[in-house]
């Protein structure tokens, strides 16, 4: 991260979303599908560059702000508990489009996380 | 009675008298005149065109859009024996209970006949079409088809609901209900009613006149008429014939060729399906050789909950070249969890470029194609009925010297808001059963007029009504203030629902020749 992109956000806050980055990861890494491995062979890559760009689409405050809102999902998430999670966000409309893919606000929660995680 | 006469060929009289005249030969004439055979009544079928389609006739449906584009007024209807039955699909539908009920919080008007009233005649509408009417449960048809049970998507969800429609076989009138074999029916071809004569104070039809393309004219005489000439065609005739009524029959209301409605689509967007959980059931391509169409609507509480018209969705798979289609998959092995970007460039990358298919080659070489990995959505709505889409005369005279109509058509914001949020709610519901992912088109109002099409469902222009002050014709489909006039087709619908025209307005046809033999046999 760019030592301008940090500008306006607070240490304390990038750091709580570092501490939830790294249980999103651990909750992304349980997810069926062989996503984890997907991530992890591309070297956590696909996952970072759709979080950067949502930091870049709603600036990193906003990011910020949305991994902590999710930090409560994440702590201790199981597959099961992230998927039912999703389901939720999408039919509660709590969901983000990102080159028009409707995505939930977990998932892009995650991604922005795995961002700020590195 | 001679079947067929040609007013061309073998001329016109100066005037023929009959029971029942019956103006237009299409799916609904047809429909009556054959629901009449069986009685002492003298049918008369006073039909514009001929056997085939000729430009001459044809031209007479000329006319000029204003408005959001909309077909050509001469290409999306026929004029000549049988009339737009000799082009229709045959998907058939009954309404469902909530679009008869009307909907006073979106501005829709109710039926004056409700679902239980016209449910006998819609099944007497589907065996004439040879359809089953149990057949218009999916579940039923699900089994039947050969998909399992469970991978109908109402099981799994509170939101979505299955729309079937059931594909008709035989489709032209001329050939479902062969009117030459019907002794009691007369059909004068090349007969085209260019005027209703009103009786001089406005209560009854006197007569209507008839002329020919090559300048021959006569009258035709009869206790009662039934005007059914379809959507645009039955009001600019009442309109026309302004002699007595000044601004058209049965026009007190100002309701005459208001409220045109079709059913709409816009073809958006992009449905990504998981592997082997997107039933292939509602696959469009899958359909029609079973002659179902499986599509998903929302469920009425939805509809309510939300203040939406009806709304359902097709997928249409999208065929990929063979190396694309490679690519595709070894995409989408990493895709679905929608995690990478860059993978989602690559599937929009993939996307955007469509030509021949391995599912085509694959299908010509007698392959099992793999299921499409990528769909287009097809979205529907009925329209909400609008005033300002109308029909009116233009200053423009056809062949015969009467004035064209003209046809303004327009969406309400509540179409355009039924387009964009029913698109979120599908999408979000599928997203969230896992069942696939969407990369969404933003549908503002410049995206839908660009892309909307209309079905060629022409409804709504002579609204029915109890209340003369709201409608155009009453619940037995006369025409509010004329005694013996009587308009068949879905002209007469209230609200245009969702399901296709023809197998109510047959239905509303069916019911119109009960109450005539009831009345006057
Ligand atoms: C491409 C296409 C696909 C369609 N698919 C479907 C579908 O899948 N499902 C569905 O439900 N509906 C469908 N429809 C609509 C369906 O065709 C119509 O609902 C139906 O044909 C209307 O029947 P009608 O008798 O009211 O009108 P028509 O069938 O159009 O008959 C009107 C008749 O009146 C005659 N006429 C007109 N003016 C005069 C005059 N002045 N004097 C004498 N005669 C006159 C015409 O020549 C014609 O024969 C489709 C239409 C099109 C064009």
């Amino acid at each position: 991260m760019s030592r301008s992109s940090t500008r306006g956000v607070s240490r304390r806050a990038l750091l709580a979303a570092s501490v939830s980055a790294a249980a999103a990861m651990s909750a992304i890494a349980l997810m069926p599908g062989g996503v984890a491995e997907a991530l992890r062979a591309a070297g956590g890559r696909p996952g970072q560059a759709l979080g950067q760009a949502i930091i870049d689409r709603v600036g990193l405050r906003t990011a910020v702000a949305l991994v902590r809102e999710h930090e409560a999902v994440f702590a201790g998430a199981s597959a099961e508990s992230l998927s039912g999670a999703i389901a939720a966000d999408f039919r509660a409309g709590r969901t983000m489009r990102v080159d028009g893919w409707m995505l939930s606000r977990t998932e892009c929660a995650a991604c922005v996380a795995s961002v700020l995680a590195t | 009675m001679a079947a067929f006469i040609d007013a061309l060929t073998e001329g016109l009289p100066e005037e023929i008298q009959a029971d029942v005249c019956i103006v237009g030969g299409g799916m609904a004439g047809h429909t009556i005149a054959t629901q009449l055979s069986n009685t002492p009544l003298r049918i008369l079928v006073l039909e514009s065109g001929g056997l085939d389609i000729e430009g001459a006739t044809q031209g007479l449906y000329l006319g000029n859009n204003t408005g959001l584009r909309y077909h050509d007024l001469g290409h999306c209807r026929l004029r000549y024996l049988g009339g737009t039955s000799n082009h229709w699909a045959g998907f058939c539908r009954p309404n469902d209970e909530m679009d008869y009920l009307g909907r006073p919080e979106l501005g829709l008007p109710a039926w004056p006949i409700n679902q239980a009233e016209l449910t006998p005649y819609i099944e007497r509408a589907a065996s004439l079409l040879g359809l089953r009417f149990e057949g218009f449960d999916p579940r039923y048809q699900f089994e039947r088809a050969g998909f399992r049970p469970s991978e109908l998507m109402d099981t799994h969800s509170d939101t979505l609901v299955t729309k079937l429609f059931q594909i008709a076989g035989t489709l032209r009138a001329t050939e479902l209900f062969p009117l030459q074999d019907l002794p009691n029916v007369q059909v004068l071809l090349h007969a085209n009613v260019t005027h209703i004569q009103l009786t001089p104070n406005g209560q009854q039809v006197d007569h209507v006149v008839v002329k020919t393309l090559d300048g021959k004219a006569g009258r035709a005489r009869a206790p009662v008429f039934i005007l059914a000439t379809h959507g645009i065609e039955n009001a600019r005739l009442m309109l026309a014939s302004n002699d007595i009524a000044p601004d058209g029959i049965g026009n007190a209301s100002d309701q005459l060729g208001r409220n045109f409605m079709d059913h709409v689509y816009v073809h958006c967007s992009q449905f990504v399906p998981v592997a082997g959980r997107f039933p292939l059931a509602y696959d469009m391509k899958e359909q029609g050789a079973r002659r179902l169409n499986f599509n998903l609507g929302l469920s009425e509480e939805t509809l309510r909950r939300e203040g939406l018209l009806q709304i359902y969705c097709r997928f249409r798979p999208i065929d990929l070249l063979k190396t694309q289609r490679l690519a595709f998959r070894h995409l989408n092995e990493g895709f679905f969890q929608p995690f990478d970007t860059a993978l989602l460039e690559d599937i929009a990358a993939v996307a955007s470029s469509l030509g021949n298919s391995a599912r085509v080659v694959g299908e010509k070489l007698g392959m099992d194609p793999p299921p499409p990995e990528l769909y287009l959505l097809d979205l529907r709505i009925e329209q909400a009925p609008n005033p300002n889409s109308r029909i009116t005369l233009s200053e423009e005279l056809d062949e015969l010297g009467n004035r064209r109509a003209d046809l303004h058509w327009e969406l309400t914001e509540l179409d355009y808001h039924t387009f964009q949020r029913g698109q979120e709610i599908v999408a979000s519901e599928l997203s969230a059963l896992g069942v696939g992912r969407f990369q969404l088109d933003e549908l503002t109002p410049e995206f839908i007029n660009e892309r909307v099409i209309g079905h060629y469902h022409h409804t709504g222009t002579t609204r029915m009504s109890s209340d003369p002050g709201q409608g155009v014709v009453d619940a037995d489909c006369k025409v509010h203030g004329v005694g013996n006039l009587y308009v068949a087709g879905s002209s007469v619908f209230p609200t245009a629902g969702y399901s296709g025209p023809t197998m109510t307005l047959m239905s509303l046809a069916i019911r119109l020749a009960d109450h005539l033999k009831e009345t006057h046999v």
